[in-house]
């Protein structure tokens, strides 16, 4: 498999050998795997990303600069990361933003806090656009980094908040993947939810392997077999689909709290599934939040590119995030682009006030607990299923907020 | 272990193995009959349930079900008359990073017409229902079918092979070519066909397991690696091996889940409750491992260990 991916991206690499970058404009390079298995996210990250991109710069840009985003693939590898990161500095990249895996953040993180040390006239900016992961802006945390979602700790937290308000569930399975996402996700549920919800039995724990399951029936038989009443998971790509396939073929009709099943490909498993208002999601948001501004948005954002925005919410605040610190700051350099993101406001696609604390750089914004039904036709269905979030509940910013655990090193 | 689980993990495995034989027939007739282990086997599966896919939303999924393997034979059939043909002389080693090759530009082809997110590829109405019910779970009705079309195949193609004239001249032609072409018979032609006949099977699986996983582009690349454990654990070449060695992964990969025990437990019945910290985190680490985590590795394991002791495979006559 190695040795496909190579040449893949070797072929990629040489399309995108001679790139013509314009002189003036302020280049904002997207590091993330457009090859291989991740690269869905990727596209969808990218057209979001490209989307508020544009509108900004029909409004005139930034400080009169025109934004230009530059891409760059990383193959899903953290060595790779490291080294596009230096080609996009090259090709003139002030800020570098990755979102699909946070292996490859950290590796940008320190990449980058190296290279602001050595280079101290021509910093960069590092921007997390969905890497969800805690030690980001815990122990990794940097001065120069900025995370623009909400972490998987203060999603827990927001799920722990709404599951102590449904006392009909009392039995829940985890079912996690393994690695340190999956294992750490259902460490904290164990923690926060059965801190909230002290009443709730553990009636199963699976680990599975990480994308490489195919028939998830066995697993659906064994949490029967538990007497859940709930599933709680943090799979994500194929396997979130395959197991909720898995469980509509099984007649499984119990509910399921998920953490990505926004992303691509999961609302077309459920409704296939036909698990109709049982999967739930704890996310940042999602199109089922009851506001004008978002409708407008998801509409016209849909008029082009036939797909959810929503679904992406670091990509349209951090630009909105740079847009406001940039007019703040009156200039595009980098250090007074970093001093007037520190604690900027800013509104969330979603129509949601948030605020970047100026701690530990991470976006402090409130949550959504949405579940999937089959929609009118009317209204913002995912992914062409006729299927479309209904949000449940939403949880403000101040009850998913956790304290910072950031120690800082300022300039 | 209850009644109820142990006949979920039977049906499981039986359902789960038969979705892996579909798939490793036509790999293991490609490999007895023209002696090419073909890494694209996976990607014509794949390409399977791409056309499925596309063709059943015009013509309705049974049809599909007849042109779509139809298509992906023919494409098959080309690639070993352009391609492989003129790869084969130099060697196996050509042959292998010919198809190789090939499955890659098959997955960027794929994503070139169809994009990369998943497709809404649906089960047909006439079979989205629950077949049976055993101990509350609900059999589904496509699986059934599945399940039925798998050993049709299985049937025909051993039929085929061992009762047929066609099966004769196919399995003579890869032992005597120059006496069979002697004999009057087109020798190139018949490994064209044997080559689309098991691209076609693999298409007919992609057809039926696009609906019951998810069909995108990253699915050949999925299902591949557990193929080349059923045709080397079955014994290359061996069709009655593939099946064998299918079900045999079929079962371990679902009992393996129902399975809580690990080494802790184990150790556990001889009294010995906590992990000696003597030997180091590893073996804690180790100590707290159940079956079910390790489950979907055993069949790679079993790979090594067939490679190690009966290279042949278990029922292969190949060494």
């Amino acid at each position: 498999m190695v040795h496909r991916n190579f040449l893949a991206v070797s072929g990629l690499a040489l399309m995108t050998a001679v790139p013509a970058f314009a002189e003036d404009t302020f280049k904002f390079a997207m590091i993330d795997p457009f090859s291989g298995p991740a690269a869905m996210v990727t596209e969808r990250i990218e057209n979001v990303l490209r989307y508020s991109v544009d509108e900004v710069n029909a409004a005139g840009g930034i400080n009169g600069q025109q934004i230009e985003i530059l891409t760059f693939d990383n193959k899903m590898s953290p060595q790779e990361t490291a080294i596009q990161a230096e080609k996009a500095i090259d090709a003139g990249a002030r800020i570098l933003q990755t979102s699909v895996s946070s292996g490859n953040t950290f590796a940008l993180v320190d990449f980058v806090k190296k290279y602001n040390r050595r280079n101290p006239d021509n910093k960069v900016i590092v921007f997390d656009g969905a890497s969800h992961d805690p030690a980001i802006t815990g122990e990794k945390c940097s001065y120069y980094s900025f995370s623009w979602v909400l972490n998987s700790e203060m999603k827990t937290k927001g799920l722990a908040t709404y599951l102590a308000t449904r006392d009909d569930i009392t039995k829940v399975f985890l079912l996690n993947a393994e690695g340190s996402s999956g294992l750490t996700t259902r460490d904290l549920v164990k923690e926060m939810v059965g801190e909230a919800r002290p009443d709730i039995e553990w009636v199963g724990d699976d680990i599975h392997p990480l994308q490489k399951v195919t028939d998830f029936a066995p697993y659906i038989a064994k949490i029967r077999a538990s007497g859940a009443d709930a599933v709680i998971t943090s799979d994500w790509g194929a396997d979130i689909a395959l197991v909720l396939k898995a469980a509509g073929e099984g007649g499984l009709d119990i509910p399921w709290f998920t953490y990505f099943t926004t992303g691509p490909g999961a609302p077309t498993a459920i409704a296939q599934a036909g698990l109709d208002g049982l999967v739930y999601s704890a996310f940042d948001g999602d199109a089922g939040i009851v506001s004008d501004e978002l409708k407008a948005f998801e509409m016209a954002y849909r008029e082009v590119t036939q797909q959810s925005a929503s679904a992406f919410p670091g990509d349209t605040s951090a630009i909105r995030g740079l847009v406001a610190a940039a007019a703040a700051a009156g200039s595009n350099d980098a250090d007074a682009l970093v001093a007037a993101l520190e604690g900027i406001s800013l509104t969330t696609v979603y129509g949601a006030e948030a605020e970047m604390r100026p701690d530990d750089h991470q976006i402090l914004a409130p949550m959504a607990i949405s579940r999937l039904v089959s929609v009118p036709p009317t209204g913002l269905d995912e992914e062409g299923t006729g299927w479309g979030w209904e949000n449940v509940a939403l949880i403000p910013a101040d009850q998913v907020t956790l304290p910072s655990t950031c120690a800082m090193d300022r300039p | 272990m209850g009644i109820d689980v142990l006949s979920f993990s039977i049906l499981n495995g039986i359902l789960y193995g038969m979705l892996l034989f579909l798939l490793a027939s036509g790999l293991t007739l490609i490999f007895s009959m023209m002696g090419v282990l073909n890494f694209a086997h996976a990607s014509f599966f794949m390409v399977g349930a791409y056309f499925g896919y596309a063709l059943s939303g015009r013509i309705g999924f049974f049809p599909a079900l007849i042109v779509a393997p139809v298509l992906v034979g023919g494409i098959g059939a080309l690639v070993e008359r352009y391609g492989l043909r003129r790869v084969h002389k130099f060697g196996h080693i050509g042959e292998l990073l010919f198809t190789f090759g090939v499955a890659f530009v098959i997955e960027e082809a794929i994503q070139m017409v169809w994009g990369r997110s998943p497709q809404n590829f649906e089960v047909p109405a006439a079979l989205d229902f629950t077949a049976f019910t055993l101990f509350g779970t609900g059999y589904p009705a496509f699986r059934v079918f599945m399940l039925v079309v798998s050993l049709l195949i299985f049937g025909g193609l051993a039929l085929l092979l061992t009762r047929t004239r066609v099966g004769l001249v196919v399995k003579a032609s890869l032992t005597h070519p120059e006496m069979v072409s002697m004999l009057g018979h087109n020798v190139p032609l018949v490994f064209m066909a044997v080559f689309g006949v098991g691209s076609a099977l693999a298409g007919i699986a992609g057809v039926i397991a696009g609906p019951l996983l998810v069909t995108q582009p990253s699915m050949a690349a999925a299902i591949g690696p557990i193929l080349f454990v059923i045709v080397v654990v079955g014994g290359l070449g061996s069709l009655s091996g593939a099946f064998i060695a299918s079900l045999l992964v079929g079962f371990i990969q679902t009992f393996a889940v129902a399975i809580n025990t690990s080494v802790a437990d184990v150790f556990g019945l001889f009294g010995i409750d906590t992990a000696p910290t003597f030997l180091g985190p590893l073996f804690t680490d180790i100590w707290s491992v159940n079956v079910a985590q390790i489950g979907p590795v055993v069949p790679y394991l079993l790979l090594v260990l067939i490679l190690l002791f009966k290279p042949s495979g278990l029922i292969g006559k190949r060494a």
